[in-house]
């Protein structure tokens, strides 16, 4: 570990104790499911590791303490979350750390009783039903629509790019129950196991599994509902704050940055270690440079979190500069690399193991994942600078 | 800006009394700097920050500074970046922070005195050291002599080198070591010549002839003197990074308000995206730095760390500084390239400050020297 994260003496031993979490439950078994999968999916191994992690409490750490949380410093979730990614444990499930902080702080009493303890326990899992083939970033325009018929909803339509959509137990799903534009949105909870509810598979460069998934006249309670009628977009816009932050957390990129530096000592060109090598020694300071700025970026980030749900621009921000770095570090790794470079996993002499060529396929969604990096910097200019809104309908201008 | 470090009420009250002080002689820097025969000082600024006990502020009590932290410094240098406050700031503070760590106690009285109490300005002559922080680099010379010491030499970037009281300078003394001395600005062959720099700031070439200096010019606190100025260097760098923050900001904001105002194709032309993801950037920039540079002063100045955080956070905030400045000019147009609007002067210290106390290479080099030592050590 060359990045040092130099937490506060309370904090260090947080930290440790997370450690040594991590080395007795993140087992070899269940890093060799993680290698092993494709589908994104969980092993036995893996299962019970989430299983030790939701019994630890730390699922629920930064929620109030009235609902099953811990209401500890939002600080120490972060460091919980960078320890986790930099020993290479894949991003919690959003359920708990972008979409139950929403329903604790919008949704209805009833939604709060019917769905937190079970998320904190982990045995209630979304997956986010947003993106359609016609509504991607243009989110407000969704069409996949929920009519009211006696005490159920019945919904029809389709989503796309759901993530986890064939292994997680719910879809937290925006479906239109208004008129056009965002006000007429709202979100509903459909289990993955209602009848209608038809799951087919998208693979993609980054070697994951994300779905389509067609509902046809699917009925639900209309108790499903989150928080009131057509007020969904603020839920969403919410959980998409939580998303970002979430997806700034940098103990990836630090490991990323890490297994780099480790890598140039070992590769050699003309016969010396790439890290004596003066170009390839500025090329890694200057990442460690941007890296440490994102690092503690992350902490003043999360120390602005309110009842575990983030501040829109700073996660934004956050959100941008992560996952460029995503991109840059592996681009910056096979350049310097030379020819081994290009090696992946399964080749004997890929450089770490094949990360870095993995981790540049898989980098994009970063970048358009939880909102595309375009769309972040309208946020940062728009909420965070002020500047005046750039008109985006046609028949707006 | 957006992800605001978490100023305490006291910081935030600092903060605020800085903001005051500078913005109150706004238009006095901005004339000094736009004279590029001035020395770059504002008397009238300079009063009242001696006055408010601002330059000594972390000088410990029993000297007469005011004992307060490191990172109640780094709050007065942002807030002078933001004002493009004179360069006789840094100089001198830099000068203070040497003496205080160098010196033994009677040079830190008497020294110091003159610089929190009556308005002294100092410098440090030093250049060669934030190249290479080594003595085989110094291109000057302290001899040994009955009467004290013998100084020969130059120093080819000394800021405010004629309006200082005194200055620190670097030497090799006669067994190879470094040493620092405390020179007279007027003392006999000692040679001035004002350079012609890039931020119209007041730096000399100076040379030192035959300087003859009392036992006592000798800062003779530590034994290893090159050791104990390492600190001083990471402090200088980490309160510049305040000041590139500081400046970043202030230009940020003039120009995302310019582009709010102007008006083309019958819209204001910051509600173009091509404009604001220009900006964005910016504001990512500084955030990131903000939150970094902050976390380096609090490491100020002796943690293990300070050095590399140091470096890496000035690395960040030397670039941040000069790309919000070329940003800056390519959204504002004509109206940003015409003299009369005194953006170039920001634009001309964002360099200014990322050459001075090492530049980003030599940062950059520190912080790989200090990645890549981690494993020797084990």
């Amino acid at each position: 570990v060359t990045t040092d994260t130099r937490v506060t003496a309370d904090d260090a031993e947080w930290q440790e104790e997370i450690r040594d979490f991590l080395s007795e439950n993140f087992t070899n078994a269940a890093r060799a499911e993680l290698r092993n999968t494709r589908e994104g999916d969980m092993g036995p191994a893996m299962r019970h590791f989430w299983k030790r992690v939701g019994e630890n409490g730390w699922f629920s750490l930064t929620w109030p303490v009235e609902y099953g949380g811990q209401g500890i410093d939002p600080v120490r979730r972060q460091i919980l979350i960078d320890e986790f990614e930099y020993a290479g444990v894949p991003m919690m499930d959003m359920t708990v750390t972008c979409l139950a902080p929403v329903i604790m702080k919008h949704g209805t009493d009833l939604n709060r009783r019917e769905w937190i303890p079970g998320i904190a326990r982990g045995e209630v899992t979304f997956a986010l039903g947003y993106s359609e083939p016609d509504a991607g970033t243009d989110l407000a325009s969704l069409r996949t629509s929920a009519r009211r018929e006696g005490d159920q909803w019945v919904i029809d339509g389709e989503k796309t790019w759901n993530t986890g959509g064939h292994y997680q137990t719910h879809q937290w799903l925006a479906v239109r129950t208004g008129g056009p534009g965002y006000l007429g949105i709202s979100i509903i909870i459909v289990p993955m196991s209602a009848p209608g509810v038809t799951v087919s598979p998208i693979w993609t460069w980054g070697d994951h599994r994300t779905n389509s998934v067609h509902f046809d006249g699917v009925r639900v309670p209309v108790g499903n509902l989150i928080g009131e009628m057509n007020q969904g977009w603020r839920y969403i816009a919410a959980a998409l704050d939580n998303e970002r932050g979430s997806l700034g957390s940098v103990g990836g990129i630090r490991r990323l940055l890490d297994e780099l530096i480790e890598a140039t000592r070992t590769t050699t060109r003309i016969c010396r270690p790439l890290c004596e090598d003066p170009v390839v020694r500025q090329q890694i300071a200057e990442l460690y440079s941007a890296v440490n700025a994102a690092h503690w970026l992350s902490y003043s980030v999360a120390s602005h979190l309110e009842d575990g749900n983030y501040a829109t621009v700073p996660s934004t921000i956050l959100k941008v500069m992560v996952t460029e770095l995503r991109t840059r570090i592996s681009r910056t790794a096979m350049s310097i690399l030379g020819l081994a470079g290009q090696l992946g996993t399964g080749d004997a002499d890929a450089p770490a193991g094949g990360v870095f060529e993995q981790q540049y396929r898989v980098a994009p969604m970063f970048r358009f994942g939880g909102g595309t990096n375009e769309v972040m910097r309208d946020v940062i200019a728009q909420r965070g600078l002020k500047l005046p809104r750039t008109p985006r309908r046609k028949e707006a201008r | 800006m957006a992800v605001p470090v978490m100023y305490n009420s006291e910081q935030k009250e600092l903060a605020a009394l800085c903001r005051e002080i500078f913005s109150n002689h706004q238009d006095a820097i901005i004339q000094n700097l736009k004279d590029p025969a001035a020395v770059t000082h504002v008397s009238a600024l300079w009063d009242d920050l001696v006055k408010s006990g601002l330059i000594g502020i972390v000088v410990p009590t029993d000297v007469g500074g005011s004992g307060g932290s490191w990172t109640d410094l780094a709050i007065v240098f942002r807030e002078a970046g933001r004002a493009l406050a004179p360069t006789t700031l840094s100089s001198t503070v830099f000068a203070a922070t040497v003496i205080d760590r160098l010196g033994n106690d009677t040079q830190r009285r008497t020294l110091l005195a003159p610089l929190l109490a009556k308005g002294a300005i100092a410098t440090v002559a030093a250049s060669s050291l934030w190249t290479v922080p080594s003595a085989a680099g110094l291109t000057a010379s302290l001899a040994s002599v009955d009467a004290g010491w013998v100084l020969n030499g130059h120093d080819g970037f000394v800021a405010n080198a004629e309006a200082s009281e005194f200055h620190i300078a670097a030497a090799r003394d006669d067994r190879g070591t470094a040493a620092f001395v405390v020179v007279p600005a007027k003392a006999e062959g000692v040679r001035l010549t004002r350079r012609v720099t890039f931020g119209g700031d007041s730096q000399y070439k100076v040379t030192y002839e035959r300087v003859v200096l009392p036992f006592e010019a000798r800062l003779n606190g530590p034994d290893k003197a090159l050791r104990a100025f390492q600190p001083c260097l990471d402090v200088m760098r980490v309160l510049q990074a305040g000041e590139m923050l500081g400046g970043a900001e202030h230009i940020l904001q003039v120009t995302a308000e310019y582009v709010t105002m102007r008006e083309q194709f019958g819209v204001p032309i910051g509600s173009f995206q091509a404009v604001q993801h220009l900006l964005a950037n910016v504001a990512s920039d500084l955030a990131a730095g903000e939150a970094a540079w902050w976390h380096a002063a609090e490491l100020l100045p002796d943690s293990p760390y300070a050095h590399v955080e140091a470096a890496a956070t000035n690395a960040w905030l030397a670039r941040s500084f000069v790309d919000a400045s070329v940003t800056a000019h390519e959204v504002h147009g004509g109206i940003g390239f015409a003299r009369d609007n005194p953006l170039h002067l920001w634009s001309q210290r964002a360099r200014q400050l990322e050459l001075t106390g090492g530049t980003v290479r030599e940062q950059l080099d520190a912080v790989a020297d200090a990645l890549y030592e981690d494993r020797n050590d084990d």
